[in-house]
Protein backbone atom coordinates (compact mmCIF):
# COMPACT_ATOMS: atom_id res chain seq x y z
CA UNK A 1 0.00 0.00 0.00
CA UNK A 2 1.03 3.44 -0.85
CA UNK A 3 1.96 6.19 1.93
CA UNK A 4 -1.43 7.98 0.95
CA UNK A 5 -5.01 5.76 1.13
CA UNK A 6 -7.98 7.66 -0.25
CA UNK A 7 -11.54 5.95 0.77
CA UNK A 8 -14.10 7.18 -1.89
CA UNK A 9 -17.43 6.02 -3.01
CA UNK A 10 -21.53 6.47 -2.53
CA UNK A 11 -22.76 8.99 -0.02
CA UNK A 12 -23.28 5.82 2.43
CA UNK A 13 -21.53 3.37 1.26
CA UNK A 14 -19.34 2.81 4.32
CA UNK A 15 -16.64 5.05 3.86
CA UNK A 16 -15.94 6.22 7.25
CA UNK A 17 -16.24 3.49 9.22
CA UNK A 18 -14.60 1.78 7.14
CA UNK A 19 -11.29 3.87 7.10
CA UNK A 20 -11.76 4.30 11.05
CA UNK A 21 -11.37 0.65 11.39
CA UNK A 22 -8.27 1.10 8.99
CA UNK A 23 -6.59 3.38 10.86
CA UNK A 24 -6.91 1.24 14.32
CA UNK A 25 -5.59 -1.26 12.47
CA UNK A 26 -2.52 0.65 11.27
CA UNK A 27 -2.04 2.61 14.63
CA UNK A 28 -2.46 -1.04 16.19
CA UNK A 29 0.76 -2.41 14.18
CA UNK A 30 2.72 0.72 15.10
CA UNK A 31 2.78 2.83 12.76
CA UNK A 32 1.91 6.99 12.42
CA UNK A 33 -1.35 7.74 11.04
CA UNK A 34 -2.88 10.66 9.88
CA UNK A 35 -6.56 10.43 9.26
CA UNK A 36 -7.60 13.23 7.00
CA UNK A 37 -11.58 13.76 7.39
CA UNK A 38 -12.35 15.62 4.07
CA UNK A 39 -15.87 15.19 4.82
CA UNK A 40 -18.21 18.15 3.36
CA UNK A 41 -21.07 16.15 2.50
CA UNK A 42 -22.61 14.41 5.98
CA UNK A 43 -23.46 16.50 9.10
CA UNK A 44 -23.66 13.96 11.29
CA UNK A 45 -21.66 10.69 12.07
CA UNK A 46 -18.65 11.72 10.93
CA UNK A 47 -15.27 10.58 11.92
CA UNK A 48 -14.42 14.00 14.01
CA UNK A 49 -17.06 13.07 16.52
CA UNK A 50 -14.49 10.41 17.54
CA UNK A 51 -11.42 12.11 17.68
CA UNK A 52 -10.61 11.90 21.33
CA UNK A 53 -10.59 8.02 21.28
CA UNK A 54 -8.61 8.29 17.97
CA UNK A 55 -6.14 10.32 19.20
CA UNK A 56 -6.05 8.11 22.53
CA UNK A 57 -4.94 5.25 20.10
CA UNK A 58 -2.29 7.14 18.01
CA UNK A 59 -4.56 8.47 14.89
CA UNK A 60 -4.18 11.89 14.44
CA UNK A 61 -7.27 13.38 13.20
CA UNK A 62 -7.26 16.12 10.51
CA UNK A 63 -10.48 18.49 10.90
CA UNK A 64 -11.15 22.47 10.35
CA UNK A 65 -11.16 22.25 14.21
CA UNK A 66 -12.64 24.73 16.78
CA UNK A 67 -16.47 25.50 16.41
CA UNK A 68 -16.61 25.19 12.86
CA UNK A 69 -15.86 21.12 13.36
CA UNK A 70 -20.08 21.13 14.65
CA UNK A 71 -21.08 23.33 11.25
CA UNK A 72 -22.09 21.91 7.78
CA UNK A 73 -19.59 24.64 5.98
CA UNK A 74 -17.51 22.95 3.14
CA UNK A 75 -14.26 24.04 5.54
CA UNK A 76 -11.18 21.96 4.86
CA UNK A 77 -8.32 22.73 7.31
CA UNK A 78 -5.40 24.25 6.30
CA UNK A 79 -3.23 21.15 8.05
CA UNK A 80 -4.27 18.73 4.88
CA UNK A 81 -1.83 20.32 3.01
CA UNK A 82 1.14 20.57 5.90
CA UNK A 83 -0.01 16.66 6.27
CA UNK A 84 0.45 16.20 2.41
CA UNK A 85 3.88 17.83 2.67
CA UNK A 86 5.52 16.90 5.72
CA UNK A 87 3.47 14.23 7.51
CA UNK A 88 5.36 10.81 8.31
CA UNK A 89 3.47 7.75 8.35
CA UNK A 90 0.01 6.69 7.07
CA UNK A 91 -2.05 9.07 5.72
CA UNK A 92 -5.89 8.48 5.15
CA UNK A 93 -8.35 10.41 3.29
CA UNK A 94 -11.91 10.08 4.10
CA UNK A 95 -13.57 11.72 1.47
CA UNK A 96 -17.15 12.79 1.30
CA UNK A 97 -19.72 10.99 -0.56
CA UNK A 98 -20.34 11.41 -4.51
CA UNK A 99 -18.83 13.40 -6.76
CA UNK A 100 -19.38 16.56 -4.59
CA UNK A 101 -17.52 14.58 -1.75
CA UNK A 102 -14.60 13.99 -4.34
CA UNK A 103 -14.53 17.65 -5.16
CA UNK A 104 -12.96 18.96 -2.08
CA UNK A 105 -10.23 16.15 -2.77
CA UNK A 106 -9.94 17.23 -6.20
CA UNK A 107 -7.98 20.81 -4.80
CA UNK A 108 -5.21 18.61 -3.46
CA UNK A 109 -4.55 15.67 -6.71
CA UNK A 110 -1.60 17.61 -8.14
CA UNK A 111 0.25 17.40 -4.64
CA UNK A 112 -1.42 13.65 -4.18
CA UNK A 113 -0.60 12.46 -7.72
CA UNK A 114 3.14 13.78 -7.30
CA UNK A 115 3.76 11.65 -4.02
CA UNK A 116 1.72 8.61 -5.13
CA UNK A 117 -1.74 6.95 -3.93
CA UNK A 118 -4.00 4.50 -3.79
CA UNK A 119 -7.51 5.25 -4.13
CA UNK A 120 -9.54 3.06 -3.53
CA UNK A 121 -13.51 2.85 -3.90
CA UNK A 122 -15.70 1.63 -1.44
CA UNK A 123 -18.67 -0.50 -2.54
CA UNK A 124 -21.88 -1.64 -1.14
CA UNK A 125 -24.83 -3.16 -3.55
CA UNK A 126 -27.43 -2.46 -1.17
CA UNK A 127 -27.26 1.53 -1.23
CA UNK A 128 -29.98 1.67 -3.93
CA UNK A 129 -27.88 4.02 -5.82
CA UNK A 130 -25.56 1.62 -6.87
CA UNK A 131 -27.30 -1.39 -6.77
CA UNK A 132 -26.58 -2.37 -10.75
CA UNK A 133 -23.83 -2.21 -12.79
CA UNK A 134 -24.47 0.66 -14.67
CA UNK A 135 -24.99 3.05 -11.49
CA UNK A 136 -21.56 1.97 -9.97
CA UNK A 137 -20.02 2.56 -13.53
CA UNK A 138 -21.64 5.91 -13.34
CA UNK A 139 -20.64 6.97 -10.01
CA UNK A 140 -16.70 5.54 -10.00
CA UNK A 141 -16.47 7.84 -13.26
CA UNK A 142 -18.24 10.74 -11.79
CA UNK A 143 -15.91 10.16 -8.52
CA UNK A 144 -12.67 10.39 -10.69
CA UNK A 145 -13.54 13.53 -12.98
CA UNK A 146 -14.26 15.47 -10.16
CA UNK A 147 -11.15 14.34 -7.85
CA UNK A 148 -8.87 14.44 -11.01
CA UNK A 149 -7.50 11.06 -9.45
CA UNK A 150 -7.71 7.43 -10.68
CA UNK A 151 -9.22 4.17 -8.32
CA UNK A 152 -7.03 1.75 -8.07
CA UNK A 153 -9.07 -0.88 -6.23
CA UNK A 154 -12.79 -1.40 -4.65
CA UNK A 155 -13.11 -2.22 -1.13
CA UNK A 156 -16.18 -4.97 -0.81
CA UNK A 157 -18.46 -3.18 1.99
CA UNK A 158 -21.98 -5.19 1.08
CA UNK A 159 -24.07 -4.56 4.30
CA UNK A 160 -27.37 -3.51 5.90
CA UNK A 161 -26.33 -1.80 8.62
CA UNK A 162 -26.24 -3.26 12.12
CA UNK A 163 -29.39 -5.14 11.19
CA UNK A 164 -26.39 -7.41 8.54
CA UNK A 165 -27.43 -11.28 8.38
CA UNK A 166 -24.92 -13.36 7.52
CA UNK A 167 -26.82 -14.11 4.48
CA UNK A 168 -27.10 -10.83 3.68
CA UNK A 169 -23.54 -11.44 3.00
CA UNK A 170 -23.19 -13.71 1.34
CA UNK A 171 -25.63 -12.40 -1.32
CA UNK A 172 -23.55 -9.41 -1.05
CA UNK A 173 -19.98 -10.52 -1.91
CA UNK A 174 -20.65 -12.15 -5.15
CA UNK A 175 -22.94 -8.53 -6.32
CA UNK A 176 -19.80 -6.68 -5.23
CA UNK A 177 -17.67 -9.29 -7.17
CA UNK A 178 -19.57 -9.01 -10.49
CA UNK A 179 -19.61 -5.21 -10.25
CA UNK A 180 -15.78 -5.16 -9.70
CA UNK A 181 -15.48 -7.21 -13.18
CA UNK A 182 -17.81 -4.13 -14.47
CA UNK A 183 -15.50 -1.77 -13.34
CA UNK A 184 -12.24 -3.98 -14.46
CA UNK A 185 -10.93 -3.42 -11.05
CA UNK A 186 -9.50 -5.71 -8.52
CA UNK A 187 -10.92 -6.13 -5.38
CA UNK A 188 -8.52 -4.72 -2.54
CA UNK A 189 -9.80 -6.01 0.58
CA UNK A 190 -13.15 -7.02 1.99
CA UNK A 191 -14.79 -5.19 5.07
CA UNK A 192 -17.08 -7.53 7.13
CA UNK A 193 -18.59 -6.91 10.02
CA UNK A 194 -16.96 -8.01 13.41
CA UNK A 195 -19.87 -10.19 14.33
CA UNK A 196 -19.14 -11.98 11.08
CA UNK A 197 -15.29 -11.46 10.27
CA UNK A 198 -14.12 -14.58 11.53
CA UNK A 199 -16.69 -16.69 10.52
CA UNK A 200 -16.27 -15.60 6.79
CA UNK A 201 -12.95 -15.01 6.11
CA UNK A 202 -12.20 -18.38 5.10
CA UNK A 203 -14.58 -17.87 2.37
CA UNK A 204 -13.57 -14.46 0.62
CA UNK A 205 -10.72 -14.41 -1.31
CA UNK A 206 -8.13 -11.56 -0.25
CA UNK A 207 -7.78 -9.47 2.94
CA UNK A 208 -10.58 -9.08 5.21
CA UNK A 209 -10.92 -6.06 7.58
CA UNK A 210 -13.41 -6.60 10.51
CA UNK A 211 -15.24 -3.51 10.87
CA UNK A 212 -16.35 -2.35 14.31
CA UNK A 213 -19.28 0.67 14.03
CA UNK A 214 -17.80 3.30 15.78
CA UNK A 215 -20.70 5.87 15.05
CA UNK A 216 -23.88 4.85 16.16
CA UNK A 217 -27.08 6.28 17.41
CA UNK A 218 -27.00 6.60 20.75
CA UNK A 219 -29.18 3.80 21.83
CA UNK A 220 -26.92 1.41 19.92
CA UNK A 221 -23.73 2.41 22.04
CA UNK A 222 -22.43 0.25 24.24
CA UNK A 223 -21.77 1.21 27.78
CA UNK A 224 -18.80 3.36 28.73
CA UNK A 225 -18.22 4.35 24.10
CA UNK A 226 -19.67 7.27 24.68
CA UNK A 227 -17.19 8.45 27.84
CA UNK A 228 -14.11 6.46 26.21
CA UNK A 229 -15.53 8.97 22.59
CA UNK A 230 -15.39 12.49 24.87
CA UNK A 231 -14.58 12.62 27.99
CA UNK A 232 -16.70 16.19 29.13
CA UNK B 1 -38.81 -5.82 -2.93
CA UNK B 2 -35.26 -7.01 -0.82
CA UNK B 3 -33.63 -4.73 2.15
CA UNK B 4 -31.84 -1.64 1.15
CA UNK B 5 -29.47 0.18 3.21
CA UNK B 6 -30.81 3.96 3.21
CA UNK B 7 -30.83 7.12 5.39
CA UNK B 8 -33.81 8.16 7.20
CA UNK B 9 -34.08 11.18 4.55
CA UNK B 10 -33.44 9.60 1.40
CA UNK B 11 -36.02 6.43 3.00
CA UNK B 12 -38.60 9.12 3.17
CA UNK B 13 -38.46 10.38 0.18
CA UNK B 14 -38.45 7.32 -1.78
CA UNK B 15 -41.65 6.31 0.63
CA UNK B 16 -43.45 9.49 -0.61
CA UNK B 17 -43.18 8.53 -4.26
CA UNK B 18 -44.33 5.25 -3.12
CA UNK B 19 -47.16 6.97 -1.89
CA UNK B 20 -48.43 8.96 -4.98
CA UNK B 21 -46.65 12.01 -3.82
CA UNK B 22 -45.40 13.90 -7.80
CA UNK B 23 -44.71 17.01 -6.21
CA UNK B 24 -42.17 18.86 -3.81
CA UNK B 25 -41.34 21.96 -3.14
CA UNK B 26 -38.60 22.59 -0.69
CA UNK B 27 -35.62 24.81 0.44
CA UNK B 28 -32.41 23.29 1.49
CA UNK B 29 -31.28 23.02 5.55
CA UNK B 30 -29.59 20.64 7.12
CA UNK B 31 -30.38 17.66 8.33
CA UNK B 32 -32.57 17.23 6.00
CA UNK B 33 -30.88 17.85 2.85
CA UNK B 34 -31.25 14.09 1.65
CA UNK B 35 -34.94 14.75 1.16
CA UNK B 36 -34.66 17.42 -1.62
CA UNK B 37 -31.32 15.83 -2.97
CA UNK B 38 -32.76 12.47 -3.50
CA UNK B 39 -36.17 13.54 -4.68
CA UNK B 40 -34.68 16.40 -6.99
CA UNK B 41 -33.22 13.35 -8.44
CA UNK B 42 -36.35 10.46 -8.27
CA UNK B 43 -39.08 12.71 -9.13
CA UNK B 44 -38.26 13.96 -12.62
CA UNK B 45 -37.83 9.91 -13.34
CA UNK B 46 -41.81 9.40 -12.19
CA UNK B 47 -42.79 12.04 -14.27
CA UNK B 48 -43.25 14.76 -10.91
CA UNK B 49 -41.91 17.85 -10.34
CA UNK B 50 -39.00 18.76 -7.48
CA UNK B 51 -38.44 22.65 -6.89
CA UNK B 52 -36.07 24.38 -4.82
CA UNK B 53 -37.84 27.61 -4.44
CA UNK B 54 -35.92 30.47 -3.71
CA UNK B 55 -36.68 30.25 0.07
CA UNK B 56 -38.83 28.63 2.74
CA UNK B 57 -41.97 31.17 2.75
CA UNK B 58 -42.22 30.69 -1.34
CA UNK B 59 -42.09 26.63 -1.03
CA UNK B 60 -44.65 26.68 1.68
CA UNK B 61 -47.35 28.71 -1.02
CA UNK B 62 -46.46 26.33 -4.09
CA UNK B 63 -47.21 23.77 -1.40
CA UNK B 64 -50.84 25.69 -0.76
CA UNK B 65 -51.15 26.19 -4.26
CA UNK B 66 -50.59 22.03 -5.75
CA UNK B 67 -52.54 21.47 -2.73
CA UNK B 68 -55.48 23.42 -3.68
CA UNK B 69 -55.47 22.06 -7.35
CA UNK B 70 -55.32 18.29 -5.98
CA UNK B 71 -51.78 17.22 -6.04
CA UNK B 72 -50.01 14.91 -3.40
CA UNK B 73 -47.85 17.33 -2.53
CA UNK B 74 -45.04 17.24 0.17
CA UNK B 75 -42.29 19.87 1.77
CA UNK B 76 -39.73 18.84 4.31
CA UNK B 77 -37.52 21.39 6.26
CA UNK B 78 -35.65 21.47 9.78
CA UNK B 79 -36.77 23.75 13.02
CA UNK B 80 -35.55 27.58 11.36
CA UNK B 81 -37.01 26.51 7.64
CA UNK B 82 -40.06 25.10 9.58
CA UNK B 83 -40.58 28.68 11.56
CA UNK B 84 -40.43 30.61 7.99
CA UNK B 85 -43.34 27.98 6.95
CA UNK B 86 -46.11 28.71 9.69
CA UNK B 87 -47.60 31.49 7.60
CA UNK B 88 -48.63 29.35 5.06
CA UNK B 89 -49.18 26.41 7.16
CA UNK B 90 -52.00 27.91 8.35
CA UNK B 91 -53.74 29.09 5.40
CA UNK B 92 -53.09 25.82 4.02
CA UNK B 93 -55.08 24.38 7.62
CA UNK B 94 -57.31 27.74 7.30
CA UNK B 95 -58.24 26.43 3.12
CA UNK B 96 -58.57 22.77 4.23
CA UNK B 97 -55.98 21.41 2.28
CA UNK B 98 -54.15 18.08 2.58
CA UNK B 99 -50.39 17.84 2.40
CA UNK B 100 -47.35 16.45 3.82
CA UNK B 101 -44.67 18.24 5.90
CA UNK B 102 -41.68 17.00 7.42
CA UNK B 103 -39.63 18.74 9.97
CA UNK B 104 -36.35 16.65 10.83
CA UNK B 105 -35.80 18.79 14.28
CA UNK B 106 -32.22 20.48 15.51
CA UNK B 107 -31.09 22.08 18.15
CA UNK B 108 -32.77 26.01 18.57
CA UNK B 109 -33.87 28.39 19.70
CA UNK B 110 -33.25 30.33 16.43
CA UNK B 111 -30.29 29.41 13.81
CA UNK B 112 -29.45 27.30 16.77
CA UNK B 113 -27.00 24.28 15.71
CA UNK B 114 -27.67 21.79 13.13
CA UNK B 115 -27.38 18.68 15.69
CA UNK B 116 -30.89 16.85 16.70
CA UNK B 117 -33.18 18.26 18.82
CA UNK B 118 -37.33 17.61 19.56
CA UNK B 119 -38.02 21.38 20.92
CA UNK B 120 -40.81 21.66 17.87
CA UNK B 121 -43.50 20.04 19.92
CA UNK B 122 -45.13 22.33 21.10
CA UNK B 123 -45.17 24.02 17.24
CA UNK B 124 -46.35 20.89 15.87
CA UNK B 125 -48.82 20.22 18.48
CA UNK B 126 -50.60 23.27 19.44
CA UNK B 127 -50.89 24.78 15.75
CA UNK B 128 -47.50 26.51 15.09
CA UNK B 129 -49.13 29.71 13.36
CA UNK B 130 -51.51 31.86 13.98
CA UNK B 131 -55.26 30.82 14.41
CA UNK B 132 -57.02 28.01 16.42
CA UNK B 133 -55.76 24.82 13.91
CA UNK B 134 -54.05 21.50 14.57
CA UNK B 135 -51.48 19.53 12.37
CA UNK B 136 -52.01 15.52 12.22
CA UNK B 137 -48.56 15.19 13.46
CA UNK B 138 -47.13 11.59 13.46
CA UNK B 139 -43.69 11.01 15.41
CA UNK B 140 -42.26 7.38 13.85
CA UNK B 141 -38.82 6.18 15.65
CA UNK B 142 -37.41 3.85 13.20
CA UNK B 143 -36.77 4.49 9.34
CA UNK B 144 -39.38 1.39 8.36
CA UNK B 145 -41.19 3.21 10.58
CA UNK B 146 -41.12 6.82 8.41
CA UNK B 147 -41.55 4.32 5.34
CA UNK B 148 -44.51 2.74 6.62
CA UNK B 149 -46.63 5.47 7.82
CA UNK B 150 -45.64 7.38 4.79
CA UNK B 151 -48.77 6.11 2.74
CA UNK B 152 -51.26 7.00 6.20
CA UNK B 153 -49.88 10.75 6.36
CA UNK B 154 -50.88 11.13 2.86
CA UNK B 155 -54.08 9.29 3.36
CA UNK B 156 -55.16 11.12 6.40
CA UNK B 157 -54.58 14.71 4.96
CA UNK B 158 -57.16 13.61 1.91
CA UNK B 159 -59.35 12.11 4.37
CA UNK B 160 -59.71 14.90 6.66
CA UNK B 161 -58.36 17.86 4.05
CA UNK B 162 -55.72 18.87 6.78
CA UNK B 163 -51.83 19.84 6.80
CA UNK B 164 -49.68 16.25 8.57
CA UNK B 165 -46.86 16.87 9.90
CA UNK B 166 -44.48 14.04 9.89
CA UNK B 167 -42.16 15.12 12.88
CA UNK B 168 -39.03 13.28 12.91
CA UNK B 169 -35.04 14.63 14.49
CA UNK B 170 -31.65 14.78 12.92
CA UNK B 171 -30.81 11.35 14.23
CA UNK B 172 -33.66 9.84 12.23
CA UNK B 173 -32.88 11.73 8.96
CA UNK B 174 -29.05 11.17 8.99
CA UNK B 175 -29.02 7.59 10.69
CA UNK B 176 -29.08 4.32 8.06
CA UNK B 177 -31.29 1.29 8.91
CA UNK B 178 -32.08 -1.62 6.45
CA UNK B 179 -35.53 -0.98 4.96
CA UNK B 180 -38.31 -2.63 3.14
CA UNK B 181 -40.32 -1.21 0.92
CA UNK B 182 -43.91 -2.22 -0.59
CA UNK B 183 -44.20 -3.67 -3.55
CA UNK B 184 -44.43 -0.81 -6.48
CA UNK B 185 -46.89 -2.52 -8.42
CA UNK B 186 -50.12 -1.28 -5.50
CA UNK B 187 -51.62 0.50 -7.84
CA UNK B 188 -52.62 3.23 -5.51
CA UNK B 189 -56.59 4.40 -5.35
CA UNK B 190 -56.29 7.96 -4.25
CA UNK B 191 -58.98 10.13 -2.75
CA UNK B 192 -61.59 11.62 -4.87
CA UNK B 193 -61.22 16.14 -4.69
CA UNK B 194 -64.33 17.33 -6.13
CA UNK B 195 -63.20 20.58 -4.22
CA UNK B 196 -59.97 21.25 -6.24
CA UNK B 197 -59.18 23.92 -8.77
CA UNK B 198 -59.02 21.43 -11.50
CA UNK B 199 -60.74 23.81 -14.28
CA UNK B 200 -64.27 24.88 -13.94
CA UNK B 201 -65.49 23.60 -17.12
CA UNK B 202 -69.00 22.51 -16.80
CA UNK B 203 -69.59 23.07 -13.22
CA UNK B 204 -69.74 25.49 -10.22
CA UNK B 205 -66.29 27.18 -9.71
CA UNK B 206 -64.24 26.00 -6.83
CA UNK B 207 -62.94 28.47 -4.63
CA UNK B 208 -59.48 27.84 -2.22
CA UNK B 209 -59.44 30.59 0.60
CA UNK B 210 -58.82 31.08 3.98
CA UNK B 211 -60.54 34.45 3.95
CA UNK B 212 -63.72 35.18 5.76
CA UNK B 213 -64.21 38.52 6.29
CA UNK B 214 -67.64 37.77 7.95
CA UNK B 215 -66.85 37.71 11.25
CA UNK B 216 -70.06 35.16 11.65
CA UNK B 217 -68.86 32.76 9.18
CA UNK B 218 -65.45 32.51 10.36
CA UNK B 219 -67.03 31.22 13.63
CA UNK B 220 -68.90 28.69 12.16
CA UNK B 221 -65.72 27.79 9.72
CA UNK B 222 -63.38 27.63 13.44
CA UNK B 223 -66.63 25.22 14.73
CA UNK B 224 -66.45 23.54 11.90
CA UNK B 225 -62.39 22.90 11.98
CA UNK B 226 -62.51 21.94 15.57
CA UNK B 227 -65.28 19.35 15.34
CA UNK B 228 -63.39 18.02 12.42
CA UNK B 229 -60.02 18.01 14.84
CA UNK B 230 -62.66 16.15 17.58
CA UNK B 231 -63.13 13.17 14.74
CA UNK B 232 -59.25 12.99 14.26
CA UNK B 233 -59.56 11.14 17.85
CA UNK B 234 -59.89 8.41 16.24
CA UNK B 235 -56.37 8.37 14.61
CA UNK B 236 -54.42 8.00 17.70
CA UNK B 237 -51.45 5.20 17.36
CA UNK B 238 -49.24 4.30 20.24
CA UNK B 239 -46.83 1.35 21.31
CA UNK B 240 -46.54 0.09 24.72
CA UNK B 241 -43.00 -1.69 25.58
CA UNK B 242 -42.76 -3.80 28.86
CA UNK B 243 -46.04 -1.49 30.34
CA UNK B 244 -47.78 -4.35 31.61
CA UNK B 245 -46.13 -4.41 35.07
CA UNK B 246 -44.15 -1.45 35.19
CA UNK B 247 -43.69 0.61 38.31
CA UNK B 248 -41.63 3.57 36.18
CA UNK B 249 -43.34 4.10 33.03
CA UNK B 250 -40.80 6.53 30.66
CA UNK B 251 -42.57 8.51 27.64
CA UNK B 252 -40.71 9.85 24.70
CA UNK B 253 -41.77 10.13 21.16
CA UNK B 254 -39.06 9.53 17.71
CA UNK B 255 -35.28 8.86 18.92
CA UNK B 256 -35.82 9.74 22.14
CA UNK B 257 -38.29 6.21 22.95
CA UNK B 258 -35.38 4.28 21.14
CA UNK B 259 -32.87 5.79 23.84
CA UNK B 260 -35.33 4.86 26.15
CA UNK B 261 -36.19 1.52 25.34
CA UNK B 262 -32.61 0.68 25.46
CA UNK B 263 -32.19 2.20 29.35
CA UNK B 264 -35.79 -0.26 30.18
CA UNK B 265 -34.08 -2.96 29.11
CA UNK B 266 -30.73 -1.87 31.08
CA UNK B 267 -33.38 -1.05 33.94
CA UNK B 268 -34.73 -4.44 33.72
CA UNK B 269 -31.94 -6.05 34.33
CA UNK B 270 -30.86 -4.46 37.11
CA UNK B 271 -34.69 -5.47 38.62
CA UNK B 272 -35.81 -2.67 38.30
CA UNK B 273 -39.83 -2.63 36.40
CA UNK B 274 -39.69 -0.55 33.89
CA UNK B 275 -41.41 0.50 30.63
CA UNK B 276 -41.78 2.54 27.74
CA UNK B 277 -45.01 3.84 26.22
CA UNK B 278 -44.39 5.79 22.70
CA UNK B 279 -47.01 7.96 21.51
CA UNK B 280 -47.23 7.56 17.62
CA UNK B 281 -49.45 10.23 17.19
CA UNK B 282 -48.48 13.38 18.82
CA UNK B 283 -51.75 14.73 18.20
CA UNK B 284 -54.00 13.27 18.11
CA UNK B 285 -52.42 12.43 21.85
CA UNK B 286 -53.31 8.91 22.74
CA UNK B 287 -54.85 10.14 26.29
CA UNK B 288 -56.48 6.82 26.88
CA UNK B 289 -53.50 4.23 25.94
CA UNK B 290 -51.42 6.31 28.21
CA UNK B 291 -53.62 6.53 31.16
CA UNK B 292 -53.98 2.43 30.71
CA UNK B 293 -49.95 1.68 30.45
CA UNK B 294 -49.41 4.32 33.58
CA UNK B 295 -52.31 2.70 35.83
CA UNK B 296 -50.12 0.52 37.87
CA UNK B 297 -47.00 2.92 37.68
CA UNK B 298 -45.47 4.81 40.79
CA UNK B 299 -43.67 6.99 38.24
CA UNK B 300 -43.87 8.50 34.93
CA UNK B 301 -40.74 9.97 33.53
CA UNK B 302 -40.47 11.63 30.08
CA UNK B 303 -37.61 11.38 28.04
CA UNK B 304 -37.01 14.27 25.21
CA UNK B 305 -34.61 16.53 23.12
CA UNK B 306 -36.16 19.70 24.51
CA UNK B 307 -36.24 21.49 28.11
CA UNK B 308 -39.33 19.84 29.00
CA UNK B 309 -42.26 20.04 26.32
CA UNK B 310 -43.88 16.54 25.97
CA UNK B 311 -44.14 16.74 29.61
CA UNK B 312 -46.76 18.85 29.83
CA UNK B 313 -48.85 17.34 27.62
CA UNK B 314 -47.99 14.11 29.36
CA UNK B 315 -49.19 15.29 32.90
CA UNK B 316 -52.24 16.92 31.24
CA UNK B 317 -53.59 13.85 29.75
CA UNK B 318 -52.43 11.55 32.88
CA UNK B 319 -54.81 14.26 34.79
CA UNK B 320 -52.01 14.81 37.29
CA UNK B 321 -52.88 11.20 38.95
CA UNK B 322 -49.19 10.03 39.21
CA UNK B 323 -46.17 11.86 39.43
CA UNK B 324 -44.74 12.89 36.22
CA UNK B 325 -40.55 13.65 36.03
CA UNK B 326 -38.45 15.04 32.71
CA UNK B 327 -35.15 14.11 31.67
CA UNK B 328 -34.06 15.91 28.69
CA UNK B 329 -30.76 17.26 27.15
CA UNK B 330 -31.15 20.12 24.16
CA UNK B 331 -29.19 22.39 21.90
CA UNK B 332 -27.94 19.23 20.02
CA UNK B 333 -27.23 17.18 22.85
CA UNK B 334 -29.06 14.11 22.65
CA UNK B 335 -29.94 11.92 25.98
CA UNK B 336 -27.68 8.79 26.87
CA UNK B 337 -28.75 5.24 27.58
CA UNK B 338 -26.56 5.42 30.96
CA UNK B 339 -28.05 9.09 32.28
CA UNK B 340 -31.68 7.80 31.40
CA UNK B 341 -31.35 4.56 33.29
CA UNK B 342 -29.65 6.77 36.51
CA UNK B 343 -33.43 8.60 36.96
CA UNK B 344 -35.09 5.19 36.39
CA UNK B 345 -33.54 4.23 39.04
CA UNK B 346 -33.45 7.42 40.78
CA UNK B 347 -37.18 7.57 40.88
CA UNK B 348 -37.54 3.41 41.39
CA UNK B 349 -35.99 4.29 44.95
CA UNK B 350 -37.51 7.36 45.62
CA UNK B 351 -39.85 6.97 49.03
CA UNK B 352 -37.81 3.96 50.12
CA UNK B 353 -35.91 6.45 52.65
CA UNK B 354 -39.02 7.34 53.94
CA UNK B 355 -40.22 4.35 54.53
CA UNK B 356 -37.31 2.69 56.40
Amino acid sequence: MAQIEIYTGHFGSGKTEVVLNRALTYAGQGETVHLVDLDIVKPYFRSREVRYFLNQRGVYLITPGGELENADLPVISPKVLGTLTSAEGKILFDVGGDSMGATALGAFAQLIERQGYEMLFVLNPYRPFTKDNAMVINMLNDIEAASRLKVSGIISNPNLGRGTLLEDLRLGLPLVQEMAKALELPISWTAITERYSDLLAAEIEGPVQAVRNYLLPPWELEEGQVFQMDPK
Amino acid sequence: MAKVLMKGNEALGEAAIRAGCRYFFGYPITPQNEIPQYLAKRLPEVGGVFLQAESEIAAINMVYGAAGSGARVMTSSSSPGISLKQEGITYIAGAELPCVIVNMQRGGPGLGSIQPAQSDYFQAVKGGGHGDYKLLVLAPATIQEMVDMMGKAFDLADEYRNPVMILGDGILGQMMEGVEFPAEETALTLAEKPWATTGAKGRKPNLINSLFLDPVELEQHNHHLQRKYDRMAKEVLWENYRTDDAEVVLVGYGSSARIAKAAVDLARAHGIKAGLFRPITLFPFPKAALQEACKQANHVLTVEMSMGQLVEDVRYNLEFKVPVHFYGRSGGMVPTTRAVLEEIIRWAHSGEEDKA
